[in-house]
């Protein structure tokens, strides 16, 4: 054999049998040529995919939503097409159909290049898609970097876990301190609570002693004057007179009740077995005589015997039983309910009216000493018997409440301690 | 007979309230002896003869004595107690005017001997009665 003449080999074996990876596809994108290794790896035959369209044997894995290999590589195509020239795309992810009916597919990475193949009038007619088989190259850089990854989370997370531990020791030993100084200033704020709450104490006993006597000289003198001046002492004087001596007598009454609300504080409460059905009857009768021109329907309902201080609780149902005489008593008939009832195992005890009632919106004003939600002339009153009930509701352990309407009556609940019940 | 003409010994240091009892105790005519004191000081040196009453006869004792208790220098508790301490004075009725009812004094009033309390209301009219039924009561009774 001579040398240099050595026959053409035949290029459409070297083509099919070269180790790389090549596609062959015309201007219309067919499927012309196609390398044996092309064809293992996307686990095609070369018969059933030649003629045909690249999308249609290499379409989107309709299980990833976030497939972009076929509209990656139709770009590029595009591209390459329309400029003639190489397009390298980036690696893609590409899946490939599994053979046989709904298979599935297989997850793979590509590195494509297209290239153009021109004829003489330097219009394309060829592409020769040419790709690597990065799927094995991806997956260790995936598990490469996740490892990596890892390692760093792992690293930041223990930086962060110590930051934290010592943070929170941090906030601790600062909420401790905190907690320390906010007993200290408890205890002081207490103390001085209790002083002041003892001075004043003092303070009302004082005032209520040092202002019955200038009242008393201004009744007495007053009085003098009416007795033994009457003669010379013109109507309007008179009428002068008697308005002194019914102010210093409502004075004297504010002071009284004044001194029983400030002498609860200092007082004790005994815990014995109250007869409530039997108190009632008696303080009762007690307020039928103060008030003798009213008369109302009074319904006595049996209750529960209760535990407390009875000249207390005698005190409550004075104040509560007075206040349904007092605004009712413009009411015919009059109409007073007393009795109980049982919530969450404790028995409420209440005093109903028909009367007056007071508007719901001045409930927080009730309780208060002092405060009055009706004015002097229409009911009499110093404004310290309902502070006076809570009071002492309070210091047994109970509470107090009221529900009321304008015009339509208003019903007093009161509880005493829940725990000191008894079944007499 | 001279012990006679000295009925009563009021000592108070308010001068109101002062005027209002003695008022109250001669609106009885019976009782027409009363003399003022201002204030525990002055009620112990009238009743022993000394200070401002050095050289008084001290045999003339009151029939009674109203008492306030709340006084400037020496409480009427200490004029209490020194009064019937005292052989001399401790027969001698004393009746204690207080502002309240709820006086913790007037506990003591009672251990140390005092024979009734009045609570001196802000109403002259009940005052003025309570302290002349009671100064009636005591001078008539001491009189008998």
């Amino acid at each position: 054999m001579e040398p240099g003449v050595i026959p053409i080999p035949d290029f459409k074996v070297l083509f099919e049998e070269s180790p790389g990876l090549f596609l062959v596809l015309d201007p219309q994108l067919r499927i012309v040529a196609v390398s044996r290794a092309y064809l293992q790896a996307t686990l095609t035959e070369r018969d059933k995919i030649m003629g045909r369209g690249i999308f249609e044997v290499f379409p989107d894995n309709p299980d990833d939503p976030n497939a972009t290999g076929v509209s990656n590589l139709s770009n590029s195509l595009q591209r390459v097409l329309k400029n003639a020239k190489p397009d390298a795309m980036a690696v893609q992810k590409y899946d490939i159909p599994l053979p046989g009916e709904n298979a599935g597919f297989e997850e793979r990475f590509w590195s494509p290049l297209n290239s153009p193949v021109l004829d003489e009038d330097g219009a394309v007619q060829y592409i020769i898609h040419k790709v690597e088989d990065v799927t094995e190259f991806m997956r260790l850089k995936a598990n490469n970097t996740r490892h990596k990854e890892d390692q760093e989370k792992i690293k930041e997370l223990n930086v962060q876990i110590e930051n934290e531990v010592f943070q929170r020791a941090q906030q601790i030993q600062e909420a401790n301190r905190k907690m320390t100084k906010f007993t200290e200033e408890l205890e002081d704020k207490n103390a001085e609570l209790l002083m002041v709450n003892s001075e004043l104490d003092a303070f009302c006993y004082s005032i209520s002693h040092d202002l019955r006597a200038p009242i008393r000289a201004i009744s007495g003198c007053t009085r003098i004057l009416q007795d033994e001046y009457k003669n010379i002492l013109p109507e309007d004087g008179h009428h002068l007179m008697k308005a002194v001596l019914e102010n210093a007598s409502k004075m004297g009454d504010l002071i009284d009740d004044l001194l029983a609300f400030s002498r609860l504080a200092r007082r004790d409460i005994k815990q014995l077995p109250i007869n409530m059905n039997e108190l009632t009857r008696v303080v009762l009768e007690e307020v039928k005589n103060n008030n003798p021109d009213y008369s109302a329907e009074i319904t006595l309902k049996e209750m529960p015997a209760a535990t407390g201080d009875p000249a207390m609780i005698k005190e409550v149902m004075i104040n509560l039983l007075s206040n349904a005489f007092k605004y009712s008593s413009q009411r015919t008939p009059a109409q007073i309910e007393i009795g109980s009832f049982v919530r969450e195992g404790t028995p409420v005890y209440y005093i109903k009216d028909n009367g007056v009632g007071f508007d719901m919106q001045y409930y927080n004003k009730l309780f208060g000493v002092f405060n009055r939600l009706h004015t002097m002339s229409a009911f009499e009153g110093t404004g310290v018997g309902l502070a006076i009930v809570k009071r002492i509701v309070l210091k047994h352990g109970g509470n107090v409440w009221a529900e009321a309407k304008m015009n339509e009556g208003a019903t007093f609940f009161f509880t005493l301690d829940k725990n000191s019940n008894n079944t007499m | 007979m001279e012990n006679n003409l000295l009925e009563i010994i009021l000592v108070e240091d308010n001068p109101y309230d002062a005027m209002l009892t003695v008022r109250a105790l001669k609106s009885k005519n019976f009782i027409n002896n009363v003399i003022h004191l201002n204030d525990g000081v002055e009620a112990l040196d009238f009743l022993f003869g000394t200070g401002q009453y050095a050289g008084r006869d001290v045999g003339v004792t009151p029939r009674v004595i109203f008492l306030d208790l709340k006084m400037p220098r020496i409480n009427g508790l200490e004029v209490l107690e020194k009064v019937k301490s005292n052989p001399a004075t401790k027969t001698i009725p004393v009746v204690i005017l207080t502002s309240s009812a709820e006086d913790p004094d007037i506990k003591k009033c009672a251990e140390l001997g005092a024979n009734s309390y009045i609570v001196k209301p802000v109403e002259f009219e009940n005052f003025s009665k309570v302290v002349a039924d009671l100064g009636f009561y005591w001078v008539a009774l001491n009189k008998a």
